[in-house]
């Protein structure tokens, strides 16, 4: 019966997903000259023959610069575009699945529980070293979360949006308050809690990036199948169902992706906000509310700017550094109150 | 098409079913058939659960006894991917996000067909045209929904339920806020998508003249049970209008379809 009617809505479909592709490949683009400016640029000047150099012929008794560039500099590198496309994807996932356009990661007692499990095991458990910290944080992300989530799911209507939120901000501020209490009384704590504290890609060697990246890719891969399924929660709980959506098997499982991402992107990095608030929302200005567009375009978008922000925070420093979690606040606050107050942005 | 009774097994039926929220029982032990390839409307004063029951009957509530059975199962065993192929779901307000467009919003009723590995089809993309078609909104694809006016969005929700593509539709008040013209427009709409595929309608209403004029079986309810049912014209009179609106009124014939027309009585 409709032979003209399909070819009326399927040309104006083919030629939208072809533009947005060319625009997710154009971002992606930017992606290795981003990852390039993140090798060659630092605090310490070192010659760009002698960066590239550093990769033919690494040996444990190298240069500084060697080990600079490559032990150094390249781990920042990679760790800096996993964790901006896990903060992008988990930003994205959060809002989709609470329909809250100002959920972010910090609201869902991740960075809250990462802070308590480490100021927890430095005071409590004596112990210290990044990676302890990173161990720690993670354990503490992934329980803080569950913890929100078996809070938020009691009652009648299980995890509804509203619960989840609601759980989220509670547990937050009564975890911050005994990781307060706990550092104000020990000031050996404090030293060491500043640093993770900040959010910052410098000195995670190697065997951090290694340690967490599986986790990361792994929560990128599961977030990014998670479109079709967005798609259906956009439009309301009884609709999505109406769809065939199983809402609590769906919640569990996002709610498990995003405990991955933020867990182990809080963990390598301290907690650094902002990303996961802004990344969706300029995904969503650029490619509409499909969710299986959206998702992509922040896990792009959300690498470029995380890495982004820790390059500029290195020009800018000259020998000192900017921390990349100071730059993404200094000049994300701003550029974020500019895009609200000319770009509508899309209600979800 | 002529109104027989309804076969041995109807596809969609509840048994000694009683919904409730808490403690407070909406819907209290209901037997009912829903007759296939009719439309059915569900009537009733506020509050009298006939929303609730069907939300029971498209499985959003669990229910607090009984059960509702599609095609002789109980429908919260069978997999909620595998209802959805079968009972399609206009909830009373469904939410849209910002900035979607007619086409994305009905392809999304193509979901329960589609999977990580089966991807967009040009079966999607025909069920997609032909809802299109049906509902009078080709001409809207490309227009973002939040421009559209009322009647026009409540089309293209249909559209979108249509294009799941299921035997059984369940409407909850789909005629709400919209004006007198434009509710016609939806159940003249909503008998001729009845007629042409045989699709089994259930929609729960709020005007009694419009649904004994659009509907080939009408549930009465009341406090959460079936106060009557059956073909309009059987149904409908003084007294169980009263009974069921505690309204004293005169039914008349309707001077166009001569189906029964409630006036208010005693002024």
């Amino acid at each position: 019966m409709s032979a003209a009617t399909v070819t009326a809505t399927a040309a104006p479909r083919r030629r939208r997903a072809s533009g947005l592709a060319a625009g997710l490949v154009l971002l992606a683009a930017l992606v290795p000259v981003l990852a390039f400016l993140s090798i060659t640029q630092g605090s310490r000047d070192i010659a760009l023959r002698d960066v590239l150099d550093a990769f033919g012929h690494f040996t444990q008794s190298s240069s500084v610069d060697d080990t600079v560039t490559v032990r150094l500099r390249v781990p920042r590198t990679i760790l800096g575009l996993l964790v901006g496309a896990a903060l992008g994807l988990a930003g994205t996932l959060l809002q989709g699945l609470t329909r809250n356009a100002l959920a972010d990661p910090g609201i869902m007692g991740v960075n809250a529980g990462a802070a308590f499990a480490v100021v927890g095991s430095i005071t409590l458990l004596g112990v210290s070293g990044l990676g302890f910290h990173v161990a720690a944080a993670f354990v503490g992300a992934l329980a803080a979360t569950a913890l929100v989530y078996a809070v938020g799911s009691l009652g009648r209507d299980g995890a509804t949006p509203v619960k989840m939120a609601l759980a989220g901000a509670a547990i937050t501020a009564g975890l911050t308050a005994v990781t307060t209490g706990l550092l104000l009384t020990d000031l050996a704590a404090q030293q060491q809690y500043r640093f993770w504290q900040v959010g910052s890609l410098a000195g995670r060697y190697a065997p951090i990036v290694t340690g967490v990246a599986p986790f990361l890719a792994a929560g990128v891969v599961g977030a990014l199948l998670c479109g079709r399924w967005l798609n259906a929660l956009a439009l309301g709980d009884d609709a999505a169902r109406g769809l065939g959506v199983s809402l609590g098997r769906t919640r569990v499982v996002l709610f498990l992706v995003v405990g991955l991402l933020c867990g182990a992107a809080t963990a390598a990095c301290g907690p650094i906000v902002f990303v996961g608030l802004v990344v969706p929302h300029v995904a969503r200005f650029l490619c509409g509310p499909d969710y299986r567009w959206v998702l992509p375009y922040a896990m792009v978008l959300g690498a470029l700017l995380l890495l982004g922000a820790d390059v500029l925070g290195r020009v800018l420093g000259g020998t000192g550094e900017l921390q990349v979690g100071v730059v993404l606040g200094i000049l994300g606050a701003p550029f974020f109150v500019l895009l609200v107050r000319y770009a509508r942005l899309a209600e979800l | 098409m002529t109104l027989t009774e309804s076969p041995a097994t109807p596809r969609l039926a509840a048994r000694d079913l009683s919904l409730g929220y808490d403690d407070r029982v909406v819907v209290d032990s209901l037997d009912l058939d829903v007759l296939d390839g009719r439309v059915t409307a569900i009537v009733g004063a506020n509050a009298c659960g006939k929303s609730t029951l069907l939300r029971g009957l498209a499985r959003l509530l669990r229910p607090s006894a009984g059960e509702v059975l599609l095609d002789g199962t109980p429908i919260l065993d069978r997999g909620s991917r595998e209802v959805a192929r079968i009972l399609g779901l206009l909830p009373q307000t469904p939410v849209a996000p910002d900035g979607i467009t007619v086409a994305d919003l009905v392809s999304r009723g193509r979901h329960p067909h589609q999977g990580w590995f089966r991807q967009w089809s040009t079966r999607d993309e025909t069920a997609v045209a032909d809802a299109l078609a049906a509902t009078d909104t080709v001409e809207l694809v490309d227009r973002p929904l939040h421009a559209l006016s009322g009647g026009q969005r409540q089309r293209v929700w249909i559209a979108m339920a249509l294009a799941q593509e299921t035997d059984l539709l369940l409407l909850d008040e789909p005629t709400t806020y919209l004006d007198i013209s434009h509710q016609v427009d939806l159940l003249r709409l909503l008998r001729a998508l009845n007629r042409a595929t045989g699709r089994t309608i259930v929609t729960v209403l709020h005007d009694l003249n419009l649904a004994c004029r659009y509907s080939d079986h009408l549930i009465v309810m009341s406090a959460g049970r079936i106060l009557a049912e059956g073909p309009p014209a059987d149904v409908v009179t003084a007294d169980v209008v009263e009974a069921a609106f505690g309204l004293p009124c005169v039914v008349v014939p309707d001077p166009v379809a001569g189906t029964p027309m409630v006036v208010p009585a005693g002024d």
